[in-house]
């Protein structure tokens, strides 16, 4: 599988502040990487140096092989970004917000039954899919961000605590679309504190503690317990 | 459809499904459709009274009976401004300048009968002209348009959404200040449709240069609002918070279109002030009266003169000279006090014309300022137009006086002066005053300066536009 997400020696700092030092970390096509830690631990800063929202201090961010700094539009055409809660135009209809997300990302505007069905597929309703946002529960919306994903066609998703605050079972559903997405042959970078979820629907889980990764490992190689264990002892020597 | 259009697109389809902003832009159109209407009416209205009243004036004159040559010159006439078919657009000074003067011998009064005399102090609170209402309240609406361009897509993290489908800065900034073109054309576009509508009712034939006019003040117009967006687009684009966008919009506004307009024109008559309508008229009057008296031919301020001509004619009394000395006298005194006034009248005019440029500087640090010295200077409702009112009306009674005059010298005898008259037929030859505005070339070199203003913003809105990164987190 080809590599799609590197961070290489990826350092941001903020004054004597050190955001992120020193990241290296690898994703591959159908890959789903789940970052964990606490608040401030340099996931947010992570996924805003691949957003290029804003500048590394030091290493490079690459997006298929592309420094994202350096080919900061082309990059974006590869990715789908889902945070914590999509925030769409609430004036326009679901569909009209997917149509004019896409029309921007690509070249070609995408056909109306395309869109309809990029929505369904996230698991929003035809009615729903005619009613505007502002009517819409929080995973609806990000139900929409997942279309976006599936209408673009986007081969590298960059989520930024997406199931924070959804119920259970929406929880449950997005995962399972993240799974799907990720089966199609998506790299996938979770940005997360729900140590199940990541266990549940990452490949790999990687730990962050004040800008650096502690612990990286694969999922099938540990249980539940294990990795929250793992992760409350790096997160007690705060 | 390029991504400029698709923001653009979506920002007008968000704006129009925005309740406030929409009352507020029907509010505007409103206002301009009134303003419009009326002030259009009202221009049609006193356009053909004054019309009426400048032909019944040059009938009475015309009806005048065998009469003295200086009782006509007492009699008088009276000359109208006629407004430009364009003047219901921007009112600029003419509700403050007077319409007519009363012209008559030996005095050079000055024009009255002006709204602001005419009105209650109503007109003091604002003119409300399409130009007054598009200049003032349509930057309001614009930054009420734009203050959350970019700061509300950054609050409602809509812009992370944008920026990651690939959109450029510039893509952005550029849809956002199509958009809101899209909005104002709505209002502005009708209005100058309206506008131009109301002008061609405006008398039977509108010239090519009452066009060309309205063309310079419909270009004018649109690099104004197009400045504003783009000012208003580049400061959403820097703020770091919708409020501090809107605070700083606001803060601008009540600046530049409250305090500056009225603040400019105090500081110049402190700089050069003027005087006062007593203190002018008692200098002129004293001056005036060191020159020789009119009515007296024996003043002996017209010795000179009267030996002069007496030798010339070879004459030993007055009586015998072939022309009415009375007369010459006449026109003599004529002549110096109408060199008095107008040495005097230039004199203020050039003390006016300095306070004026400060005015005109002004524009280079204020936009309304620039577009409000355009819009009048087109409209021929400025103060430039107001003097060549004044200065034509001057010349025409100078010539008038003279001619008068003329006719005294030539046709009135000298023995028994005062019972003789001069033939009906000399009045009905006098041709009726007709004010000649200056042509849309003169205006626009006596607004240059305001109209290289306007570009000079324009050009500065649309480089910050260019240039400006978007506070992105």
């Amino acid at each position: 599988m080809s590599t799609v997400l590197q961070a290489i020696e990826l350092t941001k700092r903020y004054g004597d502040f050190l955001a992120l030092d020193r990241l290296n970390i690898e994703i591959r096509a159908g890959e789903v990487y789940c970052m964990l830690g606490a608040n401030g631990a340099g996931k947010t800063t992570t996924v805003n140096l691949f957003l290029n929202l804003i500048e590394p201090s030091a290493g490079e961010a690459r997006i298929k092989g592309l420094n994202v700094s350096q080919h900061a539009l082309e990059t974006k055409s590869f990715l789908a970004y889902i945070p914590e809660t999509v925030m769409l135009y609430p004036n326009l209809t679901g569909l009209e917000n997917l149509d004019f997300f896409v029309a921007l990302s690509r070249p070609q505007p995408a056909e109306r039954t395309e869109l309809i069905e990029a929505l369904r597929s996230a698991g929003l309703s035809e009615e729903a899919c005619g009613r505007r946002v502002g009517t819409y529960s929080k995973g609806m919306r990000q139900k929409v961000g997942i279309a976006l994903a599936i209408a673009k066609k986007a081969e590298l998703l960059l989520l930024d605590e997406p199931t924070s605050g959804l119920d259970p079972k929406a929880s449950n559903e997005f995962a399972e679309l993240v799974g799907r997405l990720s089966g199609m042959g998506a790299a996938v970078l979770m940005v997360t504190h729900d140590i199940f979820r990541a266990k549940e629907t990452g490949t790999r889980v990687g730990i962050m503690r004040g800008g650096r990764l502690v612990e990286q490992l694969n999922t099938e190689e540990i249980s539940h317990s294990s990795l929250e264990q793992l992760y409350l002892e790096h997160m007690k020597e705060l | 459809m390029s991504n400029i259009l698709r923001i653009a697109r979506r920002e007008w389809l968000d704006a129009s499904r925005q309740r406030a902003l929409t009352l507020f832009a029907s509010t505007l159109a409103l206002l301009l459709l009134t303003a419009g209407l009326v002030g259009h009416a009202q221009m049609e209205a006193r356009g053909s009274e004054k019309h009426r009243l400048q032909e019944l004036v040059a009938r009475q004159w015309a009806d005048q009976p065998d009469r003295h040559p200086h009782r006509v010159a007492h009699y008088g006439f009276i000359a109208f401004r006629e407004s430009s078919p364009l003047a219901f657009f921007d009112f600029g000074v003419d509700s403050f300048t007077g319409n007519s003067v009363f012209l008559e011998a030996h005095r050079q009064n000055a024009p009255n009968f002006s709204e602001a005399r005419q009105s209650t102090g109503m007109l003091r609170f604002g003119q409300l002209s399409p130009g007054y209402v598009l200049g003032s309240l349509m930057p309001l609406l614009i930054f009420f348009l734009c203050f959350g361009a970019v700061t509300r897509e950054r609050e409602n993290s809509t812009l992370t959404l944008l920026l990651c489908q690939g959109v450029s800065d510039r893509q952005l900034l550029w849809g956002k200040v199509l958009g809101a073109c899209f909005s104002v054309g709505v209002i502005w576009i009708p209005t100058a449709l309206l506008s131009l509508g109301l002008l061609s009712l405006s008398g039977p034939v509108v010239s090519a240069e009452v066009w060309q006019r309205a063309g310079v003040l419909l270009l004018g117009y649109t690099a104004y609002f197009l400045f504003w967006i783009c000012f208003a687009v580049t400061v959403s684009a820097r703020a770091r918070s919708s409020t501090s966008a809107l605070l700083v919009l606001l803060s601008i506004w009540a600046t530049l279109f409250i305090v500056v307009p009225r603040a400019l024109p105090n500081l110049a008559e402190r700089i050069w002030p003027s005087p006062s309508k007593p203190e002018f008229e008692l200098s002129l009057h004293a001056e005036v009266a060191r020159g020789g008296n009119g009515h007296d031919p024996n003043d002996p301020k017209f010795a000179a003169l009267k030996s002069e001509m007496m030798h010339k004619h070879g004459a030993h009394e007055v009586k015998q000279l072939p022309v009415n000395f009375n007369g010459v006298a006449m026109q003599q005194g004529e002549r110096e006090s109408s060199q008095i006034y107008a040495a005097h009248f230039n004199a203020l005019q050039d003390l006016y014309a300095r306070q004026n440029s400060l005015r005109a500087w002004g524009a280079w640090a204020d936009p309304f300022l620039a577009l409000n010295e355009l819009s009048s200077g087109m409209c021929l409702t400025d103060y430039a137009n107001f003097v060549a009112f004044a200065r034509q009306a001057e010349a025409f009674r100078f010539g008038m006086m003279d001619r008068l005059n003329s006719i005294y010298i030539n046709e009135i005898a000298y023995v028994g002066d005062k019972e003789h008259r001069a033939s009906r037929d000399h009045w009905k030859e006098f041709e009726s005053f007709r004010f000649q505005p200056p042509a849309p070339g003169e205006s626009l070199r006596q607004q240059a300066g305001a109209a290289a203003a306007l570009l000079a913003w324009l050009t500065l809105g649309l480089l910050a536009v260019h240039q400006v990164r978007v506070v992105k987190l």
